[in-house]
């Protein structure tokens, strides 16, 4: 429950207030508060009825509902009852009257629906305390009462158990008008079998007019950082007589902030804020009123999802012979476009860029601490060992029904040459075997490529290697007997423990030892191609250095022709 | 081969040594232009400038790429200089490949750098480019590739210049000028007969 009279001063203001009178301080308050409000002194503050047998509901009209001339499935409807006229207007125009077994399934029982947006009720006249008696269903009902001085945001009390009854309302908050009854997250209908309202002192109105309202955005579109949107409200009198004392009661979306209206609107807390527009004659032309709102920042109370939702009740101090055009909703969704372009905040729970993947489920997001894969027990073997013992087994990032490939990067066509396992939505166990055809043990000093995507799509692809294979012979460095140069076959026919691809002079093609024309030969005859690491015909650079570029070109043939063994490079 | 220190090479060789900087050897084509009939063969030089003339640096190797428009110009033959030593008597090895639209020729000396300074003069000619001609226009020459490494395999900075090998239709066989000035002698001297009386028939 909370208890909201806008118009209350703090006691700081209080403070300095009593300090310019003169007066003592419990004085100043009483004063203050008795004038502001319009309440009488002594009489009790704001407060939420919780019982039905509150004394504040002495003497109340008890009324049951709903009427039973209201059919099932009625987005709308109303009834008068000792002068007092009740209208329920569905905000989102679904059903408000539902029929079937609450809860249950168990029997027939008329049921009041919140609705996918919630339900305005209107009150004509206004009437000093309200509540609403009935059955919570799926959890405590709740509504926003609005008086003339301020507002009062009931929450029935939650009890344990289905069918359970509860009790709501609110008084002295001044005449009570409207009351909005939002759909919450846990609580989307109630089985209303009672109103109880206590009538007001004034004399019961004697003119009579139909007022209906209409609500419109203007604009800006609802966009992220605060942006402020601006709403038309257009206030018509069908008549018969002019509506005295009209005023609008505008329902501020959550989270936003009043920015302004024309006319001043009057602030009754709690995101409430009434607009007198005064008498207003039969139409037309229509009493007109603009109001300005300030939305939050993105992901405070915005989100892409977001539905902005502003809402408003005209009432006046006449009768209404048709109160259910006395409630107009104006809905902006969230303007995501706006989003497109921003960076993905990993762990914020939020879809920053509005691209329907928020956090780990955005590519980006991928390997991030916050986004530890949900799988990692794919184990890989080879040769019949695990690779996962050599510390390979690959995170494979959070998966969501997808494939995973894996195949060695150097493969022309992986999709014909990768095994390709099923992934679970569940994390389980997969094991993918390899078998080399290399000579030795390569497993370790192999790349293996995994290429994976989750259920929309998304690609992902990792390289894991369990051992440093720099010249990329498959034979991991610390076995490799020259592991600078390319020598899947390690020859070493000298047996010195160095690979004959070290032993061999640069320049040295035929490996005889000594460079002549012919080797020469070989590497004029190889220009322009690319040299693995340790190809004696990729001798030196553009430089003239010595040192291997990694491309065979004009330069080596003249760089080995000045290390001949022989003059002109005889052989 | 031809002559290596023509006028036109002369001249081309200036132009190159004017706009390239003092460290840069330039590279281009002699003549840098010329015109010939279509189906006639034509010839250019590659032409090199720029070196120590007895000094370093000397040319130890190079490898170019000649491109050309191969829809006027059909490559037939490339013939290399011997300022790298003679290919023939194994002081150098050469190559090239013949293709439309590029000629690919490359060169490596087996000469030591001090014979190679030694040898050659500051501008000579490289390799001469011989083409049939194909078809009426103007094809440019250019090198798509150009490597140029001194005697001791150090890669030169190269100021390359294109040329352009113009092609022209065969036209009619024109009257010889001799001819005309026969015609027009005995057309006169028929109106001078025909303006005297009786100068058609000789006196008896």
């Amino acid at each position: 429950m909370t208890g909201n009279s806008g118009a209350r001063p703090s006691c700081r203001w209080l403070a300095t207030l009593r300090r310019a009178a003169g007066v003592p301080a419990c004085l100043a308050v009483l004063v203050v508060v008795a004038g502001v409000t319009g309440l009488g002194a002594g009489q009790a503050q704001a407060r939420a009825l919780l019982s039905p047998g509150d004394p504040a509901l002495a003497g109340a009209v008890v009324l049951p509902l709903p009427p039973i001339t209201v059919p099932a499935g009625a987005s709308s409807f109303q009834f008068t009852s000792n002068g007092v006229t009740v209208a329920f207007q569905s905000l989102a125009g679904d059903a408000i009257i539902g029929s079937g077994a609450p809860g249950s399934g168990v029997g027939v029982v008329p049921k009041f629906q919140f609705g996918f947006l919630g339900v305005a009720v209107t009150i004509t006249p206004p009437v000093a305390a309200l509540g609403f008696f009935g059955q919570e269903l799926d959890g405590p009902p709740q509504g926003t009462f609005t008086g003339a001085l301020a507002t009062e945001t009931v929450r029935a009390p939650r009890v344990p158990g289905p069918l359970v009854p509860v009790f709501f309302g609110a008084a002295d908050i001044g005449d009570i008008s409207a009351v909005l009854t939002p759909s919450s997250g846990d609580s989307s209908a109630f089985v209303l079998t009672e109103i109880h309202f206590v009538p007001s002192g004034t004399p019961p109105p004697t003119a009579l007019a139909d007022l209906a309202v209409t609500k419109n955005v203007v604009g800006p579109p609802a966009a992220a950082g605060g942006a402020r949107t601006l709403y038309s409200i257009e206030v018509e009198n069908l008549g018969p007589d002019t509506a005295p004392g009209a005023q609008i009661i505008d329902f501020l979306p959550p989270g936003t902030a009043f920015a302004g209206s024309n006319p001043p609107a009057t602030l009754l807390g709690g995101g409430v804020a009434t607009i007198p527009l005064g008498d207003v004659p039969v139409s037309p032309p229509p009493a007109a009123a603009g109001v300005e709102i300030d939305l939050p920042a993105f992901g405070q109370g915005l989100f892409c999802e977001s539905v902005v939702t502003n809402i408003a009740v005209v009432t006046a101090q006449s009768g209404d012979t048709r109160a259910v055009d006395n409630v107009a909703v104006a809905r902006q969704p969230f303007d995501f476009a706006s989003r497109a372009g921003e960076a993905e905040v990993c762990d914020n729970g939020i879809d920053d860029n509005c691209n329907g993947l928020a956090d780990c489920r955005e590519s980006s997001c991928a390997f991030t601490d916050r986004c530890r894969p949900t799988r990692v027990s794919t184990s890989l073997t080879c040769n019949g060992s695990p690779l996962s013992a050599l510390g390979v087994v690959p995170d494979l990032g959070r998966l969501f029904d997808g494939v995973a490939g894996f195949a060695h990067p150097s493969d022309p066509d992986p999709a014909t040459r990768a095994t390709v396992v099923p992934l679970a939505a569940t994390p389980s166990t997969d094991t993918v075997a390899f078998t080399t055809q290399a000579a030795g043990d390569p497993c370790d000093a192999l790349t293996w490529r995994i290429r994976w995507q989750d259920a929309s799509g998304t690609p992902f692809t990792r390289d894991v290697q369990a051992s440093a294979d720099a010249d990329g012979d498959a034979v991991a460095d610390a076995r490799d007997n020259c592991p600078a140069a390319f020598n899947p076959e390690q020859g070493d026919a000298d047996g010195d423990g160095a690979g004959d691809a070290c032993d061999r002079l640069a320049c040295d093609v035929d490996g005889n030892g000594q460079v002549d024309r012919h080797d020469v030969n070989a590497i004029f005859a190889a220009r322009n191609t690319a040299a693995p690491p340790g190809d004696p015909r990729d001798a030196s650079s553009p430089l003239g250095d010595g040192v291997p570029d990694g491309v065979i070109t004009v330069d080596d043939s003249r760089y080995c022709t000045l290390r001949c063994t022989n003059p002109r490079c005889a052989p | 081969m031809k002559t290596p220190f023509g006028p036109v090479v002369v001249a081309t060789l200036a132009a190159l040594l004017a706009a390239g900087p003092a460290h840069a050897v330039g590279l281009g084509f002699a003549p840098s232009s010329q015109t010939v009939a279509v189906g006639d063969a034509v010839s250019v030089d590659v032409v090199i400038s720029g070196l120590g003339a007895g000094l370093a640096p000397s040319l130890g190797a190079f490898d170019l790429d000649v491109t050309f428009d191969p829809l006027l110009l059909a490559p037939t033959g490339v013939t290399f200089g011997l300022f790298l030593g003679d290919p023939a008597l194994g002081d150098a090895l050469a190559a090239f490949v013949l293709a439309p639209g590029v000629v690919d020729l490359a060169e490596v000396s087996f000469l030591a750098p001090a014979d190679l300074d030694a040898l050659q003069p500051a501008a000579f000619t490289l390799a001469t480019l011989t083409f049939a001609t194909l078809a009426a226009g103007t094809s440019p020459l250019a090198f798509a590739q150009a490597v140029l490494d001194d005697a001791f395999a150090v890669r030169l900075a190269t100021d390359t210049a294109g040329g352009s090998i113009t092609a022209l239709a065969a036209s009619p066989v024109p009257l010889p000028a001799t001819l005309l000035l026969l015609a027009a002698g005995a057309a006169v001297l028929a109106l001078r007969r025909a303006a005297v009386p009786g100068a058609a028939s000789p006196r008896a």
